[in-house]
């Protein structure tokens, strides 16, 4: 190999030099790539992880709103039917019916329709056509069943029309009408549902938010009403004018009359009841305020069953008035009677201090002379105290039942003809004696087989009747 | 006279490495110590440590990433029920209770027994609702009793009072033809329809505009 000149070597020298020099200066940039690349990365990474934190916080409170919305969905899809419950709802269809008289002329299912909403694989529509003959009452009585029934079933459409010429009938005296009605309801398809995430302590969570998933189950409720019948009210697709030449039922002034009379005997009631709120009765006042009220419903109840029976209310009018003034008070009084005696029921006996008050009573109105009074008292409650031997109250009515005998005694004592017509009183010793009914009877002889005569005095004659001392006053 | 050279080649003049090429030697080593040494520190440096830090982020990111698509998840959980418990609420919002409807109007035609303010029946009752909206039409041809329009008018003026009423849309005016009954006592009666229009339940989502279509090149000539 040539030697090389200085030129060369400098050239070889500085060549060489520049060309590692250029290498690292391309190394660096190439490192510089990959530092960006790197940084790049980095930094989405962080964002990434900026996210992720922010998602991460945020769990707790999605965690709390799935819980909620699951549990509240569980409970919302009860209100459709799944397609099995589709034969259960026909069969409860078919019970609304018979619970409510309506007769089925043709029932048919429609198509199975999705829904237009934001889920429509998950639920699906289906509609029904259903008619019926029935009366007005019957009708509302069926579809108020299935607006009132767990599932949601909707009625979208109905019509009513009169039955005329031969095929008109009645049921229970109203008059039979023809009824199309359809309904749709919605299934709910649940394994169209997407994967539910599994919530860690999922049980425990539902259980500390159970307050708020009742509340947000609440806002779901679906609309329900109640019908409470015809209530005396006409049916609204019937002429209520009279056919002419036969008026039907009784005069309208009679039947105005005797609407009156019921009010006038309702209102006596109603005063009875008024009484019995006041604070100062007495429990003797009370039972026997009670028992006025109880004979008084009953008497009122049938006398309007009769009238009932007879048909004498039949201008429509006043059927309502019947209705509204004389049946439903009188409900309304039966239905107090019957929560009171609910109540009494737990105890049918009068409490101690009940019984006390009764014997005081008693015993009070025995010493004023008032001996009808204090029995009358006794007989009020003679129901309420016949308590059995193993009851701690049992020695007071005993006491009471004594107390009532002694009354009992004095009152057929006192109804005893005993004319007293002089007497003999022995201040020496000797017996002394009265002229009762034209005989003589001296101390201890007897007058008849309960009524001996103990002791005379000069202003009152000591009798024992029955085994109680008893005193006439001359 | 001889001159006899006895360094040694290499140190003798003439093979001796001049100050040029080891000046330029110098300085070429310089320059690469200098390069490869930037390189190193480059690489070797901060390339390094980004990519340990690249190595933590990673690991952190992974860390967070399996609570992110549990969250992913829940979201998407919760929006799928958030749509399907507005459905069910639709659905029972959309219904309208009738057998309430029903009972109301009788109390209105019934009027309390009054007779005197009018006396009404009905020959029937159509009732259709729109499929979508649950916007419902009922329509009832019908009797007024008497010969007096008043009780048509009052008739007209209970139904507004009646708690159905606030869901209606409109209703028909009062109004009616005599058409006196020849087997009936008073024969006298105005007949006239009653149409009652309710509000619609549902409210349908207004309709999005169709987006301009880019014209084409044909279309534009």
């Amino acid at each position: 190999m040539a030697k090389l000149n200085e030129k060369q070597k400098l050239m070889a020298i500085g060549g060489s030099a520049f060309a590692i020099c250029l290498l690292a200066g391309g190394g660096v940039y190439w490192a510089n790539g990959l530092i960006d690349e790197v940084t790049q990365s980095i930094k989405v990474q962080d964002e990434a992880i900026a996210i992720a934190e922010s998602k991460i916080r945020k769990i707790p409170a999605t965690e709390k709103e799935v819980i909620i919305l699951r549990e509240n969905l569980a409970e919302y899809v009860k209100i459709l039917p799944d397609t099995q419950a589709l034969n259960e709802f026909v069969t409860t269809l078919n019970q609304f019916a018979t619970t409510s008289g309506v007769l089925t002329q043709n029932f048919q299912p429609g198509k199975v329709a999705k829904l237009d909403t934001k889920t429509p694989q998950k639920f699906s529509k289906i509609e029904y056509d259903y008619d019926m003959t029935a009366t007005l009452w019957q009708f509302l009585k069926f579809i108020n069943l299935i607006e009132n029934y767990e599932r949601f079933i909707s009625i979208t459409d109905y019509s009513v029309s009169q039955i005329s010429g031969r095929e008109a009938e009645q049921r229970d005296g109203d008059q039979v009408h023809s009824f199309k009605v359809k309904m749709e309801t919605y299934v709910y398809n649940a394994k169209a549902s997407g994967q539910d995430v599994e919530i860690p302590n999922y049980d425990k969570r539902r259980d500390d938010l159970k307050e708020e998933i009742w509340r947000r189950i609440r806002t779901i409720e679906i609309e329900k009403y109640e019908h409470r019948g015809g209530r005396g009210r006409r049916d609204i697709f019937i002429d209520p004018r009279d056919h002419e030449g036969k008026p039907d039922g009784p005069p309208v002034e009679e039947q105005k009359a005797i609407i009156e009379r019921f009010i006038g005997d309702l209102q006596k009631l109603k005063d009875l009841v008024s009484k019995r709120r006041k604070p100062d009765l007495t429990i003797f006042d009370i039972y026997t305020i009670d028992k006025d009220i109880a004979e008084g419903v009953d008497k009122v109840e049938i006398g309007a069953q009769e009238v009932a029976a007879r048909q004498q209310i039949s201008a429509s009018p006043l059927r309502l008035r019947w209705v509204k003034e004389v049946v439903e008070p009188l409900a309304e009084l039966r239905s107090a009677r019957a929560m009171k005696d609910t109540r009494t029921h737990t105890d049918p006996f009068l409490s101690g201090e009940e019984i006390m008050q009764l014997i005081g009573s008693m015993t009070k109105l025995a010493e004023e002379g008032d001996l009808e009074g204090a029995d009358q008292r006794y007989e009020s409650v003679a129901q309420k105290i016949i308590v059995p031997l193993t009851d701690p109250r049992h020695d007071l009515a005993i006491a009471a039942k004594a107390m009532h005998i002694k009354v009992k005694t004095a009152i057929d004592f006192k109804n005893l003809e005993l004319k007293i017509q002089g007497f003999i009183v022995n201040k020496e010793g000797g017996r002394s004696g009265i002229l009762v009914n034209g005989s003589v009877f001296e101390e201890g002889e007897y007058l008849s087989d309960e009524l001996m005569l103990r002791k005379v005095q000069e202003e009152q004659v000591y009798f024992v009747f029955r085994g109680l001392t008893l005193i006439r006053t001359l | 006279m001889i001159r006899i050279n006895l360094l040694p080649t290499e140190q003798r003049r003439g093979t001796r490495i001049s100050p040029k090429v080891l000046g330029t030697s110098f300085g070429s080593t310089l320059a690469v110590a200098a390069s490869i040494g930037w390189f190193g520190l480059v690489y070797f440096g901060q390339l390094a440590d980004l990519e340990q830090q690249q190595i933590r982020v990673t690991a952190t990111l992974q860390g967070k990433q399996k609570e992110a698509v549990y969250y992913d998840k829940l979201l998407s959980n919760e929006t799928d029920y958030k749509a399907r418990v507005q459905t069910i609420q639709d659905i029972g919002k959309s219904r309208r209770v009738w057998s309430r409807f029903m009972d109301e109007m009788i109390d209105v035609v019934n009027n309390g027994g009054d007779t005197e303010r009018h006396l009404a029946w009905f020959d029937s009752l159509q009732l259709k609702s729109d499929p979508k909206t649950k916007a419902a039409v009922v329509t009832m041809p019908g009797m007024v009793q008497g010969n007096d329009l008043a009780k048509v008018a009052n008739l007209h003026r209970d139904i507004e009072q009646a708690p159905f009423a606030r869901d209606l849309a409109s209703k028909s005016s009062p109004g009616g033809k005599q058409e006196p009954s020849k087997d009936r006592i008073p024969p006298e009666a105005f007949k006239s329809t009653i149409e009652l229009r309710f509000k619609p339940t549902v409210q349908e989502a207004p309709k999005q505009k169709p987006q301009p279509q880019p014209q084409t090149a044909a279309q534009k000539k």
